[in-house]
């Protein structure tokens, strides 16, 4: 399912970075070094992880599931 | 959606992860397939369950009937106590999952005898599209849509989501921006923005507030929050104390004192909430609901089972004929249709 609510960010601040990256991608280049983008503002938040190629664990549903015990909150 | 390559902004949330080809944002279930931002567990439910409608909690809402409760993986926030971590801070491919379309989803309420749908457990607002095409397809079916929500999310898709539904439980982690930082890697103004939000838009709502000893136990925050939740959400407003219980990241906290949150209850119906109730603690007061004039017993409770109820079809008190805040249906077995 294709999400809502993206858009791909080019602004001014977008093309500074983006300039920005590029100098520093050239710059470190040689050495094979390559700059990626990390999801998140926080250093200590959580890295997206890589999931492409996706693969979910589909199983087939059981109905009993239903009616099963379970600890969720809420 | 931008060309293959391109990083997509995601502008679900206040977090507007930016997402380079390949990865997720920080829920781990929004990524960026070739430049496409894709909600990967759209019809992908790992959580799913017929709740009564007291577990969500929501006491003021069709009390006692059942709810079929689902949930994929994923969540915007980090919370150090996270009570489902399992499913809401997991990769979405470690976890089993069943295919389970939206229309699938509504038809299986329904066969199973469900007036109402609950996107809970995690985090609806990352799943927003399936919780979305759910909540639509439920609602022409007749079926009422509950969110459990963080209320973490950005105006647009919040007025989106909340449009489709009738009943959301919100949870107020912390009455302190800092707090809500360091804990739950958010913000507060989002969350009260969006409580407010839901409350204007005619949903109703009530509140869920986890007491974690040390963190949000201390009686001045308390005060201010119920003064801002008076105010600005409405002195009817139920509000759920709950028990912490140590999991994920604060195994090193105890168990919420049962005098704690007889002691914050107390606190919160002196500055004007008129429902304010206990919950994660069987046994202890405040689990029941009381007509705000003349006091008298309108529902009782028994763990999530409803043992006995006062309140007309009209909404109103049975005994001094004053209207009830809620969304009120005599439960099966007690009037009720079963």
């Amino acid at each position: 399912m294709t999400g809502t609510f993206a858009r791909v960010p080019w602004s001014r601040r977008a093309v500074v970075r983006r300039l920005g990256l590029l100098g520093g991608s050239l710059a470190l280049g040689a050495a094979g070094w390559q700059l990626t983008a990390s999801a998140g503002d926080r250093p200590d938040a959580p890295r997206g992880r890589v999931t492409a190629p996706l693969r979910l664990r589909v199983r087939p549903l059981d109905l009993r599931v239903l009616d099963a015990h379970h600890d969720l909150a809420g | 959606m931008g060309p293959p390559g391109a990083t997509v902004e995601c502008q679900i949330c206040p977090k507007l992860c930016r997402i380079a080809p390949g990865q997720s944002g920080e829920c781990r279930v929004r990524v960026n397939l070739d430049g496409a931002l894709t909600a990967v567990t759209w019809g992908f439910p790992s959580a799913l369950h017929i709740d009564p409608m007291e577990k969500k909690p929501l006491f003021h809402f069709k009390p006692g009937t059942p709810i079929l409760s689902v949930a994929t993986a994923g969540c915007n926030l980090h919370c150090a106590g996270c009570q489902n971590h399992e499913l809401s801070q997991g990769n979405p491919e470690a976890m089993e999952t069943w295919a389970l379309p939206p229309g699938d989803l509504v038809q299986l309420a329904m066969v199973r005898g469900c007036p109402s749908i609950a996107y809970t457990y995690s985090e609806p607002i990352v799943y927003f599209e399936y919780a979305r095409d759910s909540a639509a397809l439920a609602r022409d079916k007749g079926l009422s849509n509950v969110l459990v929500t963080a209320g973490y999310a950005n105006a647009a898709p919040a007025r989106e989501l909340l449009s489709l539904c009738d009943a959301a439980n919100i949870d107020l982690k912390f009455f302190d921006d800092r707090r809500y930082r360091d804990v739950c890697d958010a913000s507060l103004a989002p969350v009260l923005r969006f409580i407010v939000l839901a409350r204007e838009m005619g949903v109703w709502v009530e509140l869920t507030h986890l007491v974690i000893p040390t963190l949000n136990d201390d009686d001045a925050v308390a005060q201010r929050m119920c003064r801002w939740i008076a105010r600005e959400v409405g002195p009817e407003t139920p509000l759920h104390l709950s028990r912490f219980t140590p999991r994920h990241r604060q195994k090193n906290l105890p168990p919420t004192p049962s005098e704690t949150l007889v002691r914050m209850r107390a606190l919160a119906l002196a500055e004007g909430l008129a429902h304010v109730y206990i919950g994660n603690v069987p046994g202890v007061r405040g689990q029941n609901t009381f007509c705000r004039h003349d006091g008298e017993l309108l529902v009782e409770r028994k763990g999530f089972h409803v043992t006995r109820y006062a309140i007309d079809d009209n909404g109103t008190c049975r005994h001094c004929n004053n209207k009830v805040a809620g969304i009120w249906a005599a439960p099966p077995g007690l009037g009720g249709t079963p």
